[in-house]
């Protein structure tokens, strides 16, 4: 077993696994609460880490999915809560834009955005996201593109729709 | 190239992909700066032992002075007590002396002593409260007058004796009768007093004994050669007054 502080740098780690969590569960206070309750249990069991077996990411990573697990089994309709969409012309451009992206990984499929969650969040290469979900490292990479064209066409729809809905005159589809 | 029905073609939908991801990260949720900070500091790892010393010698100084609080009205078997348990304390952590001094007073002589407390079924006091001005059974000696280094005081300086406990009254008379503003910093009645000036000083004596008293009169209220009196009365729980008057000359 290879002794190392996986907290000597925590603010990289902090921000990792907090954008892990809030893509799980969505933006917020439930989002908070898990990653503090990931790193207290971290740091009550840092003497398990082990350095050989992978960089502190993936050690915390696997602690925020049980911290997660743990909080689902206690709210089973947590999952379900989409998070709040600003109003169109409310917010800056990129702000709306942002949620809407938020919002359409939230429609996932819990296995889809746990993917997303896992690349883009905790920043894992496809090698770590296998280890962690006991996958071929093919399997998480061709999981993850389909993943990725999933969210697309989600944003895609919402965007047609959102334009649909404010400016009626614009056609849904092209169909010349 | 784009296909009859406006759909992209395999490389835009690679590209568009390409700017998805970008796009997830750039835009992933952030920790706010509150949880950030509060995570780093609970995993800094110098955090815990500073702390830890912090609180230790915070309770024994804590102790120490409540021990001290306690002795100053009485009870000093309870006190010397958490005294000899706040020294040990200390003595294994960062403090190695601690002074916890209670000036005349013994544990036999505190309010406790039958006869002495307010309330006291034993209370055998009678009359108004023995009040003299220096010790009990001795001649006073002369009040003494120092004026302050800066001049713009002077202190005088005497002792007085209670027999009893008693709320006590100071104050300081000119010829006329006038009473003149007291400045209680660096005024000391049994021990420091505080507070705004004042031309008349309330102290409860609760352990009956002889008392130094200084009492600082601004310069500009005294004349030179002119003699004052200090007014002490006494009052005790049953309403009975003493008073007595203490000469000096500026």
């Amino acid at each position: 077993m290879l002794r190392r502080d996986p907290f000597a740098n925590p603010e990289p780690l902090i921000k990792r696994v907090y954008a892990y969590v809030a893509y799980r569960v969505g933006d917020g206070a439930d989002a908070e609460d898990i990653t503090s309750a990931t790193f207290e249990r971290a740091l009550r069991y840092k003497k398990s880490f082990d350095a050989a077996k992978g960089d502190p990411t993936a050690w915390m990573i696997g602690i925020a999915r049980r911290e997660i697990a743990s909080h689902y089994a206690a709210r089973p309709d947590a999952g379900r809560v989409l998070p709040e969409l600003a109003l169109p012309g409310d917010l800056a451009s990129d702000s709306a834009e942002r949620l809407d992206l938020q919002a359409a990984v939230a429609e996932l499929d819990p296995r889809d955005r746990e993917l997303i969650a896992l690349r883009y969040g905790a920043d894992l290469s496809a090698r770590q996201i296998a280890e962690v979900l006991e996958l071929k490292t093919n399997a998480v990479e061709v999981a993850l593109h389909r993943a990725l064209r999933k969210l697309r066409d989600r944003l895609n729809t919402s965007i047609s729709l959102e334009r649909g809905v404010r400016n009626s005159t614009i056609p849904l589809v092209n169909d010349e | 190239m784009r296909s009859r029905r406006n759909e992209p073609t395999h490389d835009e939908a690679e590209f568009g992909l390409q700017l998805l991801e970008d796009e997830l990260r750039t835009g992933r949720p952030v920790a706010s700066a509150g949880l950030a900070a509060s995570i780093a500091d609970a995993l800094d790892p110098r955090r815990t032992p500073k702390t830890s010393r912090r609180q230790l010698v915070f309770a024994a100084t804590l102790t120490a002075t409540l021990a001290s609080a306690l002795a100053s009205v009485g009870g000093v078997s309870y006190a010397a007590n958490a005294v000899t348990h706040a020294a040990s304390v200390a003595k294994s952590v960062v403090v190695t002396r601690v002074h916890v001094v209670g000036k005349g007073v013994t544990a036999g002589g505190d309010q406790y002593r039958p006869g002495f407390g307010f309330g006291d079924p034993n209370h055998n006091h009678t009359g108004p409260p023995g009040l003299t001005n220096g010790k009990k059974g001795e001649k006073a000696p002369p009040t003494q007058v120092t004026p302050t280094s800066d001049n713009k005081a002077v202190v005088a300086s005497g002792q007085i004796t209670v027999d009893e406990q008693a709320a006590l009254y100071f104050s300081v008379l000119d010829s006329a009768g006038n009473q003149l503003l007291l400045t209680q910093k660096g005024t000391e009645i049994g021990g420091s007093v505080e507070g705004p000036q004042t031309k008349t000083i309330h102290y409860v004596m609760l352990v009956p004994r002889t008392i130094p008293v200084q009492i600082r009169v601004p310069a500009n209220l005294l004349t030179k050669g002119e003699t004052y009196r200090i007014r002490v009365i006494a009052v005790d729980a049953q309403g009975n007054k003493s008073r007595t008057l203490i000469s000096f000359t500026a």
